[in-house]
């Protein structure tokens, strides 16, 4: 083949790649490029069942500022966040240890620790608000029959315990795809580093806090950064199990959002929350990727 | 080309005028005839057993009695309807728990060949659905439940969300429905917006083997009721175990915080609302207060919907509950309420001490409202549907086999109604004693209000005048 025809397939090769990710962009423009830019819009609108609709500049982000409830929702969507990363960066980091030791049934075993991840959130709601029940829940139940408590725990009329039993339905989820991130990351580590760690005398710890984690800290912190940018913008649990109740207490952004539009009907400061939100996410993700990244 | 040009003109232009002249709508029914209107919604005919055909949704009530005809469809509802094979509808819920839905909708039906579809939601859902719908102008649903309705229609009213019924709604039918009733299906201008689909009034249901053992007499005022609750939870603790309360209520629901507020209130002749704004009364916040903080009121009870805290009275949890008169029909029922049959009554609501007032609560009533997208038949079709639903024979359907309130007063003295309905004199006197308000378009924020201020108080140990002090603070700024 000549140069010059080298050069021509170069050229339609390029242009052929652009019609093929057309579809592609016109799917990202309809469903997130188009949603966001009404979203950006309308939060610079007074914009309530109330006509008329119209401009009003930064009124609404002043409006959510100044509201009590904002700072609210900010710190529980916060203690909510972080709560949930914890219990499923430590029960990920568990079940990933003990899997990655076993080797007969790994394949089974490694299927049912998925079994959660299959399940809706606003179901592991249900089920864990069931499960949490003082009149009928297995929880206090078996705790009472163990003797460490006398009486039902009362999970959904205790602030504190109301925003745990949220924290455990979510992570309960969301464990296994940390595993799976974590395994990941487990099984990329040559066991010869484990065998020279051994003749140098390392125990288990020194190994796990000197070679797996260091090993695996990336693979970690990427699978950190998804479920604490999904836990920050997620309400499923909560509005299956608490409705942002009681008195507040699991009161989260995105049940401010839905009081703004719903109860307040007001979709320029429901839409200037919005906003506000998806800046926190992304900000808290830039940090992130600039951790990762800089390590490197 | 400009003959041409000139032609199809003219064309267009006599398509459109005739398109217009010949659409058909709801201004094609004549509703005074053949009969005034008065005559045809007040129509009775007999009560039959319900057959076999009128089974339909999942549900089975034939076998059971009900009114299968008696009211009259208007003269030029065919033509006004042309077209329509199908209504779709919104429901509060499964409809295995609205028997006269079901029945009404299959009369419905059987007179005019409308199919109603209707789309069984969560109560928490019925209004976020109802806005995205209206907001996207969509037409995929024609006519939406709303639970509460004078907190809703002004919104609806003011965006232009809802379809203005007033010509259902003439000076003579407006006689037979309270009047208070009828202003809460009125809009922001005064018009009519909603059509009553049932009432829901307010009992004091109570555990009688409960009271005898606790040393206590049925409560009459609300501040007897602090103090028999509060002994009755401590009776059922220490005898029962730490699950049972002196009384559970659905505090959870701003609806019906709103239900307990407003009989606190009128109880002692005074209203919610002064000058146009929510104004908490502190006497009335006290007893709220003190139900928990004093009385036998669970703690859970703040986050229990409308249906959990009677469910929880039905299973034997509780001496006392607060709930409509439609579960004066479901505790009658062995498989719903498995822990208090032959163990229960039902009496007024109380009234406030030196002033009596027992029974008044918010006119409370769910409505429904129609979609002001649909097309011009498919309105007429919803009217008509509306112009059913508040007739004698629909709401003596409401009444008799589901234990509903009715909107319509007279259905009351109805002979079968008066021989087999339980507590038709309670009922008929707490439905007279009801009281509406005009509500500014903020309350539903302001319930939630108050609602997070009772679990501070309550969960958190806040002190009550403080929170009060607090609670109206931020009323008064949101409105």
């Amino acid at each position: 083949m000549t140069c010059s025809k080298k050069k021509n397939m170069k050229v339609s090769n390029s242009k052929y790649g652009v019609i093929l990710s057309f579809p592609g962009l016109l799917i990202i423009i309809a469903l997130v490029i188009f949603p966001v830019g009404t979203l950006f819009v309308t939060s610079f609108l007074r914009y309530t069942s109330f006509p008329p609709i119209r401009f009003i500049g930064f009124r609404n982000y002043l409006y959510i500022f100044n509201d009590r409830l904002f700072w609210v929702a900010l710190k529980n969507t916060t203690v909510y966040a972080a709560g949930v990363t914890f219990f499923t960066f430590v029960g990920g980091l568990v079940i990933a240890l003990l899997l990655s030791k076993v080797s007969k049934g790994s394949g089974f075993l490694r299927s049912l620790s998925m079994f959660p991840w299959a399940v809706p959130l606003v179901i592991s709601g249900f089920i864990w608000k069931w499960i949490f029940n003082p009149n009928v829940g297995i929880f206090s139940d078996f705790l009472m029959k163990l003797g460490l408590i006398s009486k039902p725990l009362p999970v959904f009329s205790d602030p504190n315990l109301a925003m745990i039993g949220c924290i455990v339905a979510d992570a309960w989820v969301r464990i296994p795809f940390m595993c799976i991130f974590t395994l990941a990351g487990l099984e990329s580590i040559p066991t010869e580093l484990y065998d020279a760690a051994r003749v140098d005398g390392a125990d288990c710890f020194d190994c796990f806090r000197h070679i797996t984690l260091p090993l695996t800290k990336r693979m970690i912190f990427i699978g950190l950064l998804i479920t604490s940018m999904f836990t920050f913008r997620t309400i499923d649990v909560i509005f299956s199990m608490t409705e942002g109740g009681p008195a507040r207490a699991t009161y989260v952004l995105g049940y401010y959002i839905i009081d703004q539009l719903w109860t307040r009907v007001n979709f320029g400061t429901g839409s200037a929350a919005g906003v506000v939100t998806l800046l926190l996410i992304l900000s808290f993700a830039g940090f992130y990727v600039y951790l990762i990244f800089k390590k490197e | 080309m400009r003959k041409k040009a000139a032609i199809a003109g003219i064309v267009t232009v006599i398509f459109a005028l005739s398109s217009s002249v010949l659409a058909v709508g709801p201004q094609d029914i004549k509703w005074d005839k053949p009969v005034p209107m008065v005559e045809r919604i007040t129509a009775q005919g007999p009560v039959e057993v319900i057959p076999p055909e009128y089974d339909d949704y999942g549900v089975k009530i034939s076998g059971k009695k009900g009114m299968l005809k008696g009211y009259i469809l208007p003269e030029g509802w065919r033509e006004a309807t042309k077209g329509v094979d199908k209504l779709v509808l919104t429901n509060s819920g499964s409809l295995v728990h609205d028997p006269a839905t079901v029945l009404n909708a299959k009369i419905f039906e059987k007179m005019t060949g409308i199919h109603l579809e209707i789309i069984e939601m969560k109560d928490p859902l019925l209004w976020p659905k109802q806005l995205s719908t209206l907001m996207a102008k969509s037409t995929d649903v024609d006519v939406f439940y709303n639970t509460r309705s004078m907190l809703e229609i002004p919104h609806l009213s003011a965006a232009g969300w809802a379809v203005p019924v007033d010509v259902l709604w003439t000076p003579e039918v407006q006689k037979f429905y309270p009047v208070k009733l009828l202003d809460a299906i009125k809009g922001i201008d005064g018009k009519f917006y909603g059509s009553p689909f049932c009432l829901w009034a307010m009992h004091l249901f109570y555990r009688p083997s409960w009271l005898a053992q606790a040393g206590v007499t049925v409560p009459l005022t609300w501040q007897d009721l602090v103090t028999a609750s509060g002994k009755v939870d401590t009776w059922a603790k220490n005898t029962l175990g730490p699950g049972n309360s002196g009384m559970v209520y659905a505090a959870g629901d701003p609806d019906l915080i709103h239900q307990i507020l407003g009989m606190l209130t009128y109880s002692q002749g005074k209203r919610l609302i002064k000058n146009g704004k929510f104004v908490i009364d502190p006497d009335t916040w006290k007893i709220l207060t003190d139900l928990w903080l004093k009385g036998g009121m669970s703690d859970s009870s703040l986050e229990y919907l409308w249906s959990m805290a009677p469910e929880v009275f039905a299973k034997g949890k509780a001496g006392f509950t607060i709930t409509g008169g439609v579960y004066m029909n479901m505790y009658r029922d062995p498989s719903f309420a498995t822990g208090i049959q032959n163990d229960w009554d039902v009496t007024l609501s109380p009234g406030w001490e030196g002033i009596g007032n027992r029974a008044v609560a918010p006119a409370g009533n769910d409505s429904w409202t129609i979609n002001p997208y649909i097309s011009p038949a498919k309105k007429a079709a919803a009217m008509l549907w509306f112009d059913y639903q508040r007739s004698y024979q629909a709401q003596f359907n409401e009444l008799y086999l589901e234990g509903n309130e009715s909107v319509m007063s007279m259905v009351y003295e109805h002979p079968a109604v008066q021989a087999e309905v339980v507590n038709v004199d309670l009922r008929k006197a707490t439905v007279a004693a009801q009281i509406g308000e005009s509500y500014p378009p903020a309350m539903m924020e302001a319930l939630d209000m108050v609602k997070e201020y009772l679990g501070k108080v309550v969960l958190e140990g806040m002190d009550p005048d403080k929170a009060l002090k607090n609670l109206q603070a931020e009323i008064d700024m949101m409105m």
